[in-house]
């Protein structure tokens, strides 16, 4: 039996009955043996994997503990009597695969293959959360988590991701185990259990609020949680904060404080929200609107704590009427929006329609 | 995940009646209008089911859509002949991963035109979103998506960009689906009508779904599981929302944009997730099964695995007077409150499970070794 081991960027070897291209990144593997014509024969060149190939020629994984696994899944190939081997798809690196080859004696010969990875591997880490502040409401909704680098997904996230209280117990199950990574697995949105939140739920009846009022807690992203090429965070990631009472009120626009810019510059126009709302959301659902109904471009900063919301445009500030719109869905920290509480009491008064819209005027200011 | 196996009587003598009339095959080109060659570029997959016809619907959240692909499978296999034990490491090492960690099962449904099980997975260290049928000889194959016959129905809700699909069912004549936002807390229930023509967004509309608990507090509520039920002429949407009252809404009525609200039915106990139901017979009764994870299971357990099982009877849906706060509950404490619901004890550790045939349900089962994929008897 003969074995060797491709690592890193080896050159193919010349020698031994299985022949190995394609080892480096982002190459297709190939993996051929030459046929004798009985064994070529035999195959159905239209069928040639189901036909037998898969038995003359197979690859799989060995783990750590050197056992092999089943043959990867794999498409064949009969080129004249060379018999060629493909993955299906594509091998991951720093994983050992063999490659088995039945000889026309009956015996069989072995080649080890090992995919090298295109450049370091960095551990990943927590660059942001949001909300931002350390004052929260008990109420509050749900976190945002940015990390460095993709993450790996999966249910386990909802066991590893804590909330501690501050005489350092964990607080059971706090959050709805559905996964929403964004697209590029940065950023990962928690939900804290609605459940948990809703007033009149049975699972908040049973097990009570998962934040209390006037309390300290923290939550704890740890080391363990991996990124998606397998590597442990950086370092634990902990951010502390105090709860506030529960909030139950709508974020209403008229209650927003405006600092109107200068006419003909650039100042940024600057929203005072007095609470903190969602980031996420404060990216796309505030827009600008000139009074020719053209909406303004520019670019956005969110302040310190999400409660303050900073647009400077891309043109001079025009002497007229200026609109704000505001989409009726923006959160706050607790789920509130313009348009309805979180959890609506239907015991109270009616909801009255929120304006969303907020007129401004640039304003002269005399030169220094 | 849905189950279009879940049909009421009067749907499924309909469904035969088509069937004779038309051929497998003809059923499945009234599901799809037009359809497109080639590969759809699927994102991601979080959720799979069936249409008639071997009609495959994969809910792709990251781009906002489901893709229907016709698989062409529509001839009768034999059903498992007995359990591949550790499957996902099985399938682990098919897909290149030496681990059983190194892949996430995203969801398992059978095709009801075949009886062939159908499998969505994820390779974690490159996100690689595969799809893989088994066969009664527990053979495990790629469905490859590079180049099959489909068509895209984009899941739009407005300016909410719904960011993972929920569920997805077939329900007689239309598609329906659940969906939610990363951002929002939003929930949209969409209705798709068929036949499904390519890029035809506008045969989809969305609706957001309300809960309203003791009388009082009215919020959005996102359901995890949807499956269609017919009742007097009328079409309802029954879904299961996390904490973990079994709802129902009439889709009937349901107006693009609208809000609905849901009656509870029925209380299956706080602290668990439902993950997948479905309708079957039974002696000449119907019931509904459904299983779900327990995430109080290690505070209190409902059993020795957090994955349980229910059975109830169908009738449970049809209830319109306790409905919400008077809604039939499961348990008084921790006791059993009704004969009309059961813990299903033979069940426990069922991860995903789906119809096949009448008898019969493909389950992929926790066990102390790994992840079983088994046919068990219904229940």
């Amino acid at each position: 039996m003969v074995s060797f081991t491709l690592v890193m960027l080896v050159a193919l070897p010349a020698s031994g009955p299985i022949t190995v291209r394609g080892v480096e990144p982002g190459q297709e593997l190939e993996v051929s043996i030459v046929l004798s014509k009985e064994q070529a024969a035999s195959l159905d060149t239209t069928r040639v994997g189901k036909s037998g190939g898969k038995r003359l020629l197979w690859l799989a994984t060995r783990d750590a503990q050197g056992r092999t696994g089943p043959p990867i899944f794999a498409r064949y190939q009969l080129d004249k009597n060379r018999l060629l081997l493909r993955p299906s798809f594509p091998l991951l690196p720093e994983t050992t695969y063999v490659a088995t080859a039945r000889l026309p004696n009956g015996q069989t010969t072995q080649t080890t293959i090992t995919i090298s990875r295109r450049g370091p591997r960095t551990a990943p880490e927590v660059t942001r959360v949001f909300p931002s502040g350390d004052r929260l409401p008990a109420n509050c909704l749900k976190f945002y988590v940015h990390f460095s680098a993709p993450m790996r997904e999966g249910r386990e996230i909802f066991e590893q991701i804590q909330i501690v209280s501050e005489d350092g117990e964990v607080v059971p199950d706090p959050w709805r185990r559905v996964e929403l990574w964004s697209t590029d697995a940065k950023r990962l949105t928690l939900w804290i259990h609605p459940g948990r939140i809703k007033r009149g739920v049975n699972l908040r009846e049973e097990f009570g609020p998962v934040l209390r009022p006037n309390q300290k807690y923290h939550l704890v992203i740890p080391k363990r949680v991996l990124g998606a090429n397998g590597m442990k965070l950086e370092a634990e990631f902990s951010k502390a904060f105090e709860t506030t009472a529960e909030d139950h009120t709508r974020p209403l626009p008229k209650h927003w404080q405006i600092d109107a810019p200068s006419v003909g510059t650039r100042e940024p126009l600057q929203i005072r929200f007095g609470k903190s709302l969602d980031r996420a959301q404060l990216l796309r659902m505030i827009t600008v609107v000139a009074s020719d109904g053209r909406t303004i471009r520019g670019s956005i900063s969110i302040g310190s704590g999400e409660s303050t919301w900073n647009f400077r445009p891309s043109e001079n500030w025009m002497n007229n009427r200026h609109q704000l719109i505001v989409d009726g869905r923006l959160e706050d920290a607790a789920g509130n929006t313009p348009l309805r509480p979180f959890d609506n009491d239907l015991g109270s008064r009616t909801l009255v329609a929120p304006r969303l819209s907020i007129t401004f005027t640039p304003s002269f200011k005399p030169k220094d | 995940m849905p189950k279009p196996t879940g049909r009421s009587l009067p749907c499924l003598l309909s469904l035969l009646i088509a069937v004779v009339t038309c051929g497998s095959n003809a059923f499945a080109g009234s599901i799809l209008k037009s359809t497109e060659s080639g590969d759809p570029g699927v994102r991601s997959i979080q959720v799979l089911s069936f249409a008639p016809g071997g009609v495959l619907l994969i809910g792709d959240g990251a781009s906002g859509r489901i893709v229907a692909v016709e698989t062409g499978d529509t001839k009768q296999v034999a059903p498992l002949k007995k359990p591949i034990a550790q499957f996902k490491k099985q399938l682990a090492g098919r897909l290149g991963a030496p681990t059983a960690k190194g892949v996430e099962i995203i969801d398992m449904v059978v095709n009801p035109a075949s009886g062939r099980i159908y499998v969505a997975a994820r390779r974690q260290a490159d996100k690689q979103y595969v799809i893989v049928t088994v066969d009664g000889d527990g053979e495990i194959r790629p469905f490859p998506l590079d180049n099959v016959r489909h068509a895209e129905i984009a899941l739009s809700a407005g300016d909410v960009k719904v960011s993972r699909v929920t569920d997805i069912a077939w329900a007689e004549d239309r598609i329906i689906a659940a969906g939610r936002s990363n951002e929002t807390f939003a929930s949209k229930i969409f209705s798709i009508t068929t036949p499904i023509a390519h890029n035809a967004e506008s045969n989809s509309y969305s609706a957001e779904t309300y809960h309203v608990s003791h009388r009082r507090w009215e919020t959005k509520a996102p359901m995890s599981v949807v499956i269609p039920f017919r009742e007097n002429g009328q079409t309802f949407v029954v879904g299961a929302f996390s904490c973990t009252p079994v709802v129902k809404y009439p889709i009937d009525s349901l107006k693009p944009g609208a809000q609905v609200k849901g009656s509870s039915v029925m209380e299956l106990g706080s602290g668990n997730r439902p993950i997948d139901m479905f309708i079957y017979e039974k002696d000449g009764k119907p019931y509904v099964l459904s299983n779900t994870f327990r995430f109080h299971h290690e505070r209190r357990p409902f059993g020795p695995s957090p994955y349980w099982t229910v059975k109830f009877q169908q009738s449970v849906l049809s209830e319109n007077k306790a409905v919400n706060e008077t809604a039939l509950k499961r348990l008084k404490g921790y006791e059993p409150a009704t004969d009309r619901v059961e813990m299903v004890e033979s069940w426990h550790g069922v991860m995903q499970m789906d119809k096949l045939g009448d008898k019969q349900a493909a389950v992929l089962r926790q066990t102390d070794s790994g992840i079983d994929l088994e046919v068990l008897p219904l229940p």
